[in-house]
């Protein structure tokens, strides 16, 4: 008899092909004896291009009236940026779960019931979850349908975060109803330097389906830290109450030492990629975000439009200075 | 003529021998791409993994404590590799990018048979999470606790991962594993 140790040491698993080891070996000697990029760096190089191509899609967008609104508003918002990338499903590795604790009574009105600009309640709100920072800070997930008419906000459907202890509003924002048709998680923004807790942290919508939310990023020392996001979710009941059609949800996780870069008046930008990944209650993924590291963006648009970044308190000397990250 | 050991190795491929890297690799090639494979279940990926790990270990060379034990430290990085990798699938938890890769074994003219597919087939219907901490407590001998600080999980959970993990093996393994050998 054998223990598990034994089998899994001795059993079928093959060993490489030689062909495998021997191309690894000729990479490693190049590198060896000519240090410096290698051809495992190529598709880097690759990532690199394309994220260049999306900073200098965001730039121009940032020239327009519309974009520079979008920008100003997530200078005053803390840094937070609306500019979630969907696509890519991955795979959740482990994580660690973040506490659930709270004020409200789920199912309860909030503490607060903040008003999201000016998408007033036309009824109740009701919390959806409650959580707890990495600093201890509570907050509760509340949603509530508005009463906006014109479109395209009809029916628009506000799932948000509030603080009740603090004296910030907290985050989030409102949604159209049936916005998730297309999948499962949209739109992930991140704070980067929030009023309510000294630790930042990342948001979004999250569609019905989606029963916890997996995220991966980059901390100040460089090691990737993975942390499960609190799901605040506008179950079939709750969907009765708020007169909802198409529900949907939101997600919120504490970020400790996210890895950070200042940006002069804009606050501070993520530094590296973050990856957010959600999952069915059986562990399927839905969908995979990345959310983009923040600052090469500012980097554009301080290269085509250096005036209108100065105006905006860009310190375009800075961010040039730096060098991209590398996209995994 | 003695094989030279890890160390004096690193030393010499920190000083620019391409031989002694090409050592270092063959030597640690085979168990390497092992590890990769028992947790991504697919032979081309894992030599992918593999090539990745190694790469990286070498590029860290430089940063590597002298005396500290080679073996362990590139088994980690394999893991994280391998990690990596199941993360970058477009797979839903408990697949693998090839969910034949592992029964393309059957194709490999050097595999015994001792333990089959019965115990491969339980692996690869393992949720990738539970396979890295199988491979984490059982091929490389890491503590519960030593497993959840690698992957930022509290050690209860490990256990019930380790636990879960071996319920679902037990069909594939109780033919083969005497039980005691394998509580966690």
């Amino acid at each position: 008899m054998q223990s598990l140790r034994e089998a899994l040491w001795s059993s079928e698993a093959p060993e490489g092909s030689a062909a495998a080891m021997e191309r690894t070996i000729e990479i490693a000697r190049e590198r060896v004896d000519r240090p410096g990029p290698a051809p495992r760096r190529r598709l880097r190089r690759r990532s690199r291009v394309l994220a260049v191509v999306v900073g200098v899609v965001v730039a121009l967008l940032a020239l327009t009236p519309q974009g520079r609104e979008a920008v100003g508003a997530a200078a005053e918002q803390g840094s937070q940026l609306l500019l979630g990338e969907r696509g890519k499903v991955e795979d959740p590795g482990q994580s660690s779960r973040q506490k659930r604790v709270g004020t409200a009574e789920v199912g309860g009105p909030p503490t607060k019931g903040v008003q999201i600009g000016k998408f007033a309640p036309d009824g109740p709100k009701i919390v959806l979850a409650t959580g707890e920072t990495a600093d201890g800070v509570p907050f509760e997930i509340v949603a509530y349908r508005s009463d906006v008419s014109e479109a395209p906000y009809e029916g628009t459907v506000c799932v948000n975060n509030e603080f009740p202890t603090a004296k910030s509003d907290g985050g989030s924002g409102c949604y159209y109803d049936g916005a998730l048709n297309y999948g499962g998680l949209c739109c992930s923004q991140v704070s980067t330097t929030p009023k309510a807790t000294s630790v930042p942290f990342i948001e979004g919508q999250i569609a019905p389906r989606v029963e916890s939310v997996v995220v991966r990023y980059i901390d100040e020392a460089g090691d990737q830290r993975e942390v499960e996001a609190v799901i605040g979710m506008i179950t079939p009941q709750f969907a009765a109450r708020l007169a909802v059609e198409h529900p949907s949800g939101l997600f919120l996780a504490s970020l400790p030492g996210l890895a950070t870069v200042p940006l002069g008046s804009f606050g501070r930008g993520v530094a590296e990629p973050i990856k957010i990944t959600a999952l069915t209650d059986k562990g399927a993924i839905v969908e995979t975000e990345t959310y983009p590291a923040t600052w090469p963006r500012f980097r554009e648009v301080c290269l085509d439009s250096p005036e209108w970044a100065s105006a905006q308190g860009l310190k375009c000397e800075a961010i040039l200075s730096r060098s991209p990250p590398e996209t995994p | 003529m003695m094989a030279e050991s890890d160390a004096e190795l690193i030393v010499a491929v920190r000083a620019g021998s391409v031989d002694a890297v090409a050592t270092l690799i063959r030597r640690h090639w085979g168990r390497c791409h092992r590890l990769a494979y028992l947790i991504v279940g697919d032979v081309a990926a894992a030599e992918d993994v593999t090539q990745e790990a190694i790469l990286s270990a070498i590029h860290a060379l430089d940063g590597f404590e002298e005396g500290r034990p080679v073996e362990p430290w590139l088994h980690r990085i394999v893991v994280n590799e391998a990690r990596d990798w199941l993360r970058r699938q477009a797979r839903a938890p408990g697949l693998v990018a090839d969910p034949d890769g592992f029964r393309s074994l059957e194709a490999e003219p050097e595999l015994p048979d001792a333990l089959g597919g019965d115990l491969l087939d339980g692996i690869r219907r393992l949720r990738p999470e539970y396979r890295v901490a199988i491979v984490l407590r059982y091929v490389l001998d890491y503590t519960p606790a030593e497993i959840g600080q690698e992957l930022d999980v509290p050690a209860a959970t490990v256990r019930t991962r380790l636990r879960r993990a071996l319920s679902e093996l037990r069909h594939a393994i109780e033919r083969e594993v005497d039980s005691n050998a394998v509580a966690p």
